[in-house]
């Protein structure tokens, strides 16, 4: 696996932003790689991933690249009072990438961990194949849960956004989520994604991982979508 | 010397924090200062704006910077609390990582540049018993009055004054307010020696002067040196190896 860690300048954010790239090893030679997004939760960084699971082990064995972008405490999202995070993903940072490295735009996928499934998830919105590993969402949503370090961080990223997060505005959406049994009830209960696919690892963080990211390259080979929005 | 770049944890911010350091090798005491980037950018603009590396090849002085983004180094309105991280966490935490850093108040330094010269100035109110000098480069210490323009119209801004400060009225006599707690350091006779730069030319040109008088009227002792260009590196960057050679005890003119 090769690992580049790069920064680079942005227009959504204003600063430049962090972001590690996983490739498996026979990329660079002639073909363009799908890719997959990787957000990650709150209280962690671009290298959870990493810690978490084989990734050397399922890069080679899918076949994808993996990108980890930083993301701090705003779930990926377009900030109710702070930078626009999620068109960021959507729109910058992949033509970024494919314009730097040997990467496919017309096959790229986000994967959305624990708290970062918020942003995976508006991703999703814009028709891009998405996966949750054991997605944290009603903790996420909750202004004084234990994921938020302080009130004023919550409401840069949701206050006043609460009615994005009510069940109609999924039921259109699709994706498959992993997880543990508690963590797959709850987001089908608070966001309606009973018709999601579900696969359930009661084991390690790194199992959900590793689930849906191969569940996601299956779908990424067959589907071949791009992301609706350009720059 | 050798150049790290590494996160930290943050029990204050609930996320890792980036930053990079500059160490000299060898055995040896050695000085640290902790630098403060300006707006849009991150831990790593110091390295990339400035060749500082050379500048700091012959000295024995480590460099460590951090990234706050456009936090401007407050306890956000609506974002991560950098105020308590910096004077609370950041020293100790980095200083944990590397032993060999000092931790006398004569060898650590604290400097930055723009908003990363009022994040120095800030903090250095704030922590004085951490730094016996502080430097800006161009920096927005009359911070409640830019914000106070922008809130009038006044002076070009954005949407980050709002994140980070809410309104002017947040940063007027309280830990904000850098004149509001020089005075009280000057009182207290642990006010930090001063250096400020600015290019004539700098659009912060007039409120730079306004600061330096400012803080020489609360009785701080301050260096003024001014030069030809604008708010950019490419005016602070020849007038860098002048503040290096301040800091240790070197002569300088004004």
């Amino acid at each position: 696996m090769i690992v580049v860690d790069g920064r680079a300048r942005t227009n959504y954010l204003k600063f430049p932003n962090a972001y590690t790239l996983l490739l498996p090893e026979r990329a660079g030679k002639g073909e363009r790689m799908p890719f997959v997004l990787c957000l990650h939760d709150l209280g962690q960084d671009r290298w959870q991933c990493m810690r978490e699971m084989d990734a050397q082990g399922l890069v080679e064995r899918l076949g994808i690249a993996l990108v980890l972008p930083e993301g701090r405490y705003s779930c990926f999202l377009n900030m109710a009072h702070g930078p626009r995070w999620n068109d960021y993903l959507g729109q910058e940072l992949p033509a970024q990438l494919c314009h730097t490295f040997a990467l496919d735009r017309k096959k790229t996928g986000v994967l959305g961990a624990r708290a970062g499934a918020l942003g995976a998830l508006e991703l999703a919105k814009k028709g891009i194949p998405c996966a949750l590993a054991e997605p944290g969402i009603s903790d996420a949503l909750t202004c004084g849960s234990r994921y938020w370090p302080n009130k004023a961080q919550w409401c840069g990223a949701l206050k006043g956004r609460e009615a994005d997060w009510q069940p109609s505005r999924w039921q259109a959406v699709q994706g498959v989520m992993a997880g543990s049994k508690k963590a797959l009830d709850d987001a089908e209960r608070t966001l309606g994604l009973s018709h999601w696919k579900k696969l359930h690892c009661e084991a390690d963080a790194g199992k959900s991982w590793e689930a849906a990211l191969t569940q996601l390259a299956a779908c990424m080979e067959t589907q071949g979508r791009t992301p609706a929005e350009r720059i | 010397m050798a150049f790290y770049q590494f996160a930290l944890p943050s029990e204050r911010l609930g996320f890792p924090v980036d930053m990079c350091a500059h160490l000299p090798e060898g055995e040896g005491n050695m000085r640290v200062l902790w630098l403060l980037h300006g707006a849009n950018s991150d831990c790593t603009e110091w390295f990339t704006q400035t060749p500082l590396q050379r500048y700091l090849e012959r000295r024995r002085l480590a460099a460590i910077t951090v990234s706050v983004f456009n936090g401007f180094y407050v306890n956000m309105q609506y974002g991560a609390a950098y105020a308590d991280y910096l004077e609370q966490e950041w020293i100790a935490s980095v200083r944990r990582l590397f032993p060999c850093l000092p931790s006398e108040r004569e060898k650590n330094f604290l400097a930055g540049a723009s908003m990363g010269g009022f994040g120095a100035m800030r903090l250095a109110v704030n922590r004085p018993d951490l730094f016996s000098k502080v430097g800006s480069f161009a920096g927005s210490i009359e911070m409640p009055t830019i914000v106070e323009r922008y809130q009038r119209g006044i002076q070009p801004g954005g949407e980050d004054f709002e994140w980070a400060f809410g309104t002017y009225e947040n940063l007027v006599n309280n830990s904000n307010d850098v004149i509001y707690m020089a005075r009280q350091c000057v009182r207290d006779r642990r006010m930090p020696q001063v250096y400020l730069v600015c290019g004539r030319e700098d659009f912060g040109y007039a409120l730079n002067l306004i600061a330096r008088d400012d803080l020489r009227l609360s009785g701080a002792d301050v260096r003024w040196r001014e030069c030809g260009g604008i708010h950019s590196y490419d005016c602070w960057d020849p007038e860098l190896p002048l503040f290096l050679d301040w800091l240790e005890e070197k002569e300088v003119g004004e």
